[in-house]
């Protein structure tokens, strides 16, 4: 007997639709992927290994040893470290990092770098600084919609929550003793390439709205601390404890309500962009970008051998090993 | 303001066009006080889930619990990334229906996932010492790799009885296991001890040279753990309940008001005792506990979950938290045809081995599913196929799929699912029915066929990164097991075969210049040790060689076929795995007498002693966390995966392969003295009884996925009655006419 004549009533099921919804942050997802959506979708999306992820091991260092001094003060211990428990402070997370895996080059000079950055740091702005900072690894986090009805989730956290540090520190703006601000460590300098700090800013905006969306209000300012920019001696012996003598040291972004809302359509649109890309056929996503990609992003990437868009690609490719 | 019940079951009503979307138990679950705690039993497609978030939705609104006081818990992380989503658009429902306080709901502060993924959360969220930026091994692969690599004492145990003892082995084995096999029941044996909180104090203390042993490999696993700052899955959850006895865990644990957290733990059937303990140690502030999960659905007593959690859960409550739980069954099936409901209860309610005088075997006061699916239908929905071969069972399969899908009785082949206790395409398994339906252009779908290390361009790509670390094969330090060295030479003479007349020059020329600046890397006799670099002076890592060779095809065309590119995604990730434990992948060199330089034996031996052997017998496709069912296929799943899914039509594939008493049950046995909680049974049931329960929920599940058609497929009806199961009057289903008469239709 056929399968018809014996599925006397049956009804031809409809196809069930399931609704995913994704987590989105600015930098591991929204800037990776305007910066090279072939590279965030074979290692973001399709889940392909990156060696080079567990690489970044300065930046770690100093934001691990920054967050200790924070735990610590906050625990009750008010004297901030002097410069040998600061290099005993960057030696144990050094220690972590390397068990943890990472292998970084000349790390005793890394080292002794990140101890002269953090020690400055805190001998320059720390005494008005951490009497401010009300919370550190602040996590953002909010269900959002596209303009096209999208759910997603936008996540992000921010190195330190503050009260009036620009108040506390008098610097040359209009402050107030109930500001909140959010303060994000970079421990290189400030970018001399235009593009990344824009980068930097449009990060900002997005947890400013993120943070109004949680709270009801913008911070009074986000500010980007380059701590690398402590590195210059020269600087140093001229400044006499005074940080405002490091004119790159600190980098304002005001709660500019158009251009928060301008970063939130643009991760909105992203968002949306990323989504549709998904549905395309497997062999159409993540093509290469028909737009221009900076030497740094594809030289860490380790599709760039047969990348189109990488100008090195052939020569890397036939090289040995 | 919380919302007033009324109000929140009025707005209920409003978003589901007037009718509140909850049957009697449901409503029952969702109205719950919380003066005790809630004990949730939801058999099979009675909507478990949808309760679930009403319920939780009710807690925020009606009961005024912050978001983020509350920790929501479930099994896989696709099961999590579906609470979350549906707490999202339930919540909008909400609002649309007019419940304004619903907007204020910020559903990403409520902690949501796998317990694994929210105790690493808190502790890294926490900042807790020991766990900071410790490295976490992934999966019991990477576990082994990592037995192997920090030479565990018992990988030089060649003592057969007491593998045999623990079950790694089998009894009338007469040869000790291999390396790997080693590494693999040890790593069983750690896992077992962590997640039962076994001291090996206590192992030792029995004098016993056998647990002395394990106390001992256990001890140096535990420190090679701490001293390379890595943990497993096990301690990851054992330091999560140190960080908690901690004061600042105890800070974290209560709320500023002293309230403490509301926790929600979906799939409870399936928790192992460190779990067991973690919620009861998260509740033990509020007391604010709720457990779901449904008994009969049990899969994973094989990776240390224990079924008496949930059937115990009110044992449990009253000895840590001096109170009884409510408990609330739901019965409404609203998933499958009446026939199929009827035949999983017959099966669960029937079945001798699911009864026990001394001790619950199921959840108390369990009664049979009620049938409330809107699929109906005048059609026998229980059918059989049983022939004498699987050969003639498949070709039935076939026929019946292609007259599904011709006729338009279904609109996409991923509206059936083939489903199995292995999925693995041998003879032994599956592989019979999967060829045929292949045979049949048939497009099929199994992620977990094991195959992924027979792939053409799998192999090409092993074969070629081999023929770069070593072109002369060169003699090794140690030897190693036949079959991998029998599998290496498949992966260099594919290689070899895919270069051969002149095809893929490039990939070829690439291989020979490379191999070529191994021989002649520069070498400094004055380093103790001298890696391979590249030009430029980085060093050269294997991760690195796959990438260059992933630039060229056909591995590069390969990256745009779904298929082919899981398969290279499954190579590179077990190499990161293995690259994270070896010297982060680096190669040492060794320079011979005549100044040529190779690969270091050591190294070499360990990618393929290690690496290779780890992979050369089975390798599964990486999944997708997303996707649970591929589009416009038959998927193919292991009845595990189908766990949460529900499918169309179910092809339930050869019934005579099932669970067995295995090295799960002897341990269990074996360290049942150790064992101490309060969920744990008077009398522990035979291994047999215990192994027979396993197959009986195994394919309780899988019966239990059929919306509108379950078929069983297979050879040797005699061997079946277990997993078919009883009549009323207690005769086995064991031959066609006995299936017959209790319903089935046999095709």
């Amino acid at each position: 007997m056929s399968m018809t004549s014996l599925l006397t009533g049956w009804s031809v099921p409809s196809m069930t639709v399931n609704r995913h919804i994704r987590t989105y942050s600015t930098t591991a997802d929204i800037l990776s992927y305007k910066r090279c959506r072939r590279q965030y979708g074979f290692f973001k999306v399709r889940g392909f290994c990156s060696a080079t992820a567990t690489q970044r091991y300065f930046g770690t260092l100093v934001h691990d040893v920054l967050d200790r001094i924070h735990r610590d003060y906050r625990s009750g211990s008010t004297a901030l470290p002097d410069m040998a428990a600061v290099e005993k402070l960057v030696a144990d997370a050094h220690e972590r990092l390397i068990r943890s895996g990472v292998r970084p080059y000349n790390s005793k000079q890394q080292q002794k770098t990140a101890s002269k950055l953090i020690w400055r740091f805190l001998h320059l702005l720390g005494r008005q600084f951490f009497p401010h900072v009300q919370q550190t690894e602040y996590r953002l986090e909010r269900t959002l919609k596209t303009m096209t009805g999208r759910d997603y989730v936008l996540n992000g956290v921010v190195d330190v929550l503050s009260g009036a540090v620009s108040h506390a520190l008098a610097l040359p703006y209009k402050t107030t003793v109930q500001d909140v601000e959010i303060w994000d460590y970079k421990s290189g300098d400030m970018p001399v390439s235009k593009s990344m700090l824009r980068d930097y800013e449009y990060q900002m905006r997005v947890y400013a709205e993120l943070y109004r969306q949680q709270t009801g209000m913008y911070p009074a300012r986000s500010v980007l601390v380059f701590i690398g920019e402590l590195g210059n001696d020269h600087t140093w012996d001229m400044a006499g404890g005074n940080a405002l003598v490091y004119k790159n040291l600190i980098y304002v972004i005001h709660p500019h309500a158009t251009r928060i809302a301008a970063a939130v359509t643009d991760f909105h649109n992203t968002v949306d962009a990323i989504e549709t890309e998904r549905e395309q056929p497997f062999h159409c996503q993540w093509l290469p970008p028909t737009h221009p990609v900076d030497r740094e992003t594809c030289e860490a990437c380790e599709i760039r051998y047969s990348c189109p868009r990488f100008t090195d690609a052939s020569r890397q490719r036939t090289e040995p090993l | 303001m919380p919302v007033h019940m009324n109000d929140y079951v009025d707005a209920l009503a409003r978003a589901h066009n007037g009718i509140v979307p909850l049957n009697e138990d449901q409503r029952k679950a969702v109205e719950h006080d919380y003066t005790r705690p809630l004990w949730i039993i939801a058999g099979p497609g009675t909507g478990k889930t949808h309760t679930l978030v009403w319920l939780l939705l009710k807690r925020i609104l009606v009961d005024d619990v912050p978001t983020h006081r509350i920790v929501l818990t479930t099994f896989t992380r696709k099961a999590a990334a579906e609470l979350e989503s549906r707490l999202i658009l339930n919540r909008q429902q909400l609002i649309d229906a007019g419940l304004r306080a619903a907007e204020a709901i910020d559903v990403t502060q409520i902690t949501v996932g796998t317990l694994h993924s929210i105790c690493s959360h808190i502790l890294q969220d926490q900042r807790y010492d020991p766990t900071l930026r410790i490295r976490l091994l992934e999966d019991e692969l990477t576990q082994e790799f990592f037995v192997r690599q920090s030479r565990n004492p018992l990988l030089k145990c060649d003592d057969l009885v007491f593998w045999q003892r623990f079950g790694i082995v089998r009894p009338d084995a007469t040869f000790s296991p291999t390396q790997a096999d080693r590494a693999t029941g040890a790593t069983k044996l750690f896992n077992r001890l962590t997640e039962n909180s076994i001291l090996a104090a206590d192992l030792r203390a029995t004098a016993d040279p056998d647990f002395v042993r394990l106390a001992d490999a256990y001890d140096a696993y535990v420190m090679a753990l701490h001293e390379t700052h890595r943990c497993d899955q096990a301690h990851l959850q054992a330091h999560f309940l140190n960080f908690l006895a901690t004061p600042a865990g105890q800070r974290w644990l209560g709320s500023k008001d002293g309230s403490g957290l509301t926790v929600l733990v979906d799939e409870y059937q399936d928790t192992n005792p460190i779990q067991e303990q973690i919620y009861f140690h998260l509740a033990a502030h509020s007391g604010d506990l709720t457990v779901v999960g449904d008994d009969d659905q049990s899969l994973y007593r094989f990776r240390g979950a224990t079924v008496e959690a949930l059937i115990d859960f009110d044992m449990a409550c009253q000895h840590y938290l001096t109170q009884k739980p409510v408990q609330v069954n739901l019965r409404e099936n609203r998933r499958s045809h009446p026939d199929i409901v009827a035949w999983v209860n017959r099966f669960i309610d029937n079945h001798p081995k699911m009864k026990d005088r001394q001790i619950r075997v199921r959840a108390p006061g369990k009664r049979p599913l009620l049938s409330a699916s809107d699929v109906s239908g005048d059609y026998p929905a229980v059918m059989a196929i049983a022939e004498t071969t699987n050969p003639k069972a498949a070709a039935k399969v076939v026929k019946v799929i292609q007259e599904l899908r011709t006729h338009g009785m279904i609109r996409d082949y991923s509206q059936i699912a083939l489903l199995s206790f292995s999925t693995r395409e041998t003879s032994h398994a599956i592989g019979t029915f999967t060829n045929a339906l292949r045979a049949a252009n048939i497009p099929l779908y199994n992620p977990r066929s094991g195959v992924a290390h027979k792939d053409q361009l799998f192999r090409a790509l092993l074969g070629a990164l081999i023929e770069i670390l070593d072109p002369d094969e060169l003699p090794l330090p140690a030897k190693l097991p036949g079959s991998v060295e029998k599998y290496l030479q498949e992966v260099r003479d594919t290689y070899h075969d895919l270069v051969a007349a002149g095809a893929y020059a490039d990939v070829k020329r690439y291989v020979d210049v490379s191999a070529r600046a191994v021989r002649r890397a520069p070498y400094d006799p004055t380093k103790a040790y001298n890696y391979l670099v590249r030009s430029g002076g980085r060093r050269v890592t294997v991760s690195g060689l796959f990438y260059k060779l992933l630039a060229y095809d056909p591995f590069a065309s390969g990256l745009n076929d779904a298929a082919a590119n899981a398969r290279l995604k499954a190579l590179n990730l077990i190499l990161a795995e293995y690259e994270s434990l070896y010297d982060e992948g680096e190669l040492r060199l060794e320079r011979g007498a005549d100044g040529v330089c190779a690969i270091h034996p050591w190294s070499r031996y360990n990618v393929y002693a290690v690496f290779v052997e780890g992979i050369h017998d089975k390798l599964n496709d990486p999944e997708d966390d997303d996707i649970s069912i591929q589009p416009g296929m038959v998927n193919v799943m292991t009845i595990h995966q189908s766990k949460g899914l529900e499918f169309e039509v179910v092809f339930v594939l050869r019934p005579d392969k099932q669970p067995w008493p295995g090295d799960t049950h002897s341990m269990e046995d074996e360290f049942d003295r150790f064992v101490r909680r309060p969920t744990k049974p008077p009398y522990r049931r035979t291994r047999e009884l215990r192994a027979a329960e396993d197959a009986i929920r195994l394919f309780f599940v899988a019966y239990s996925r059929a919306k509108r058609l379950l078929i069983i497929s297979g050879n040797k009806i005699d061997e079946w009655s277990d997993v078919v199961g009883y009549d009323k009057h207690g005769s086995a289903l064991d031959s066609r006419v006995a299936l017959t008469r209790a319903g089935v239709h046999l095709l």
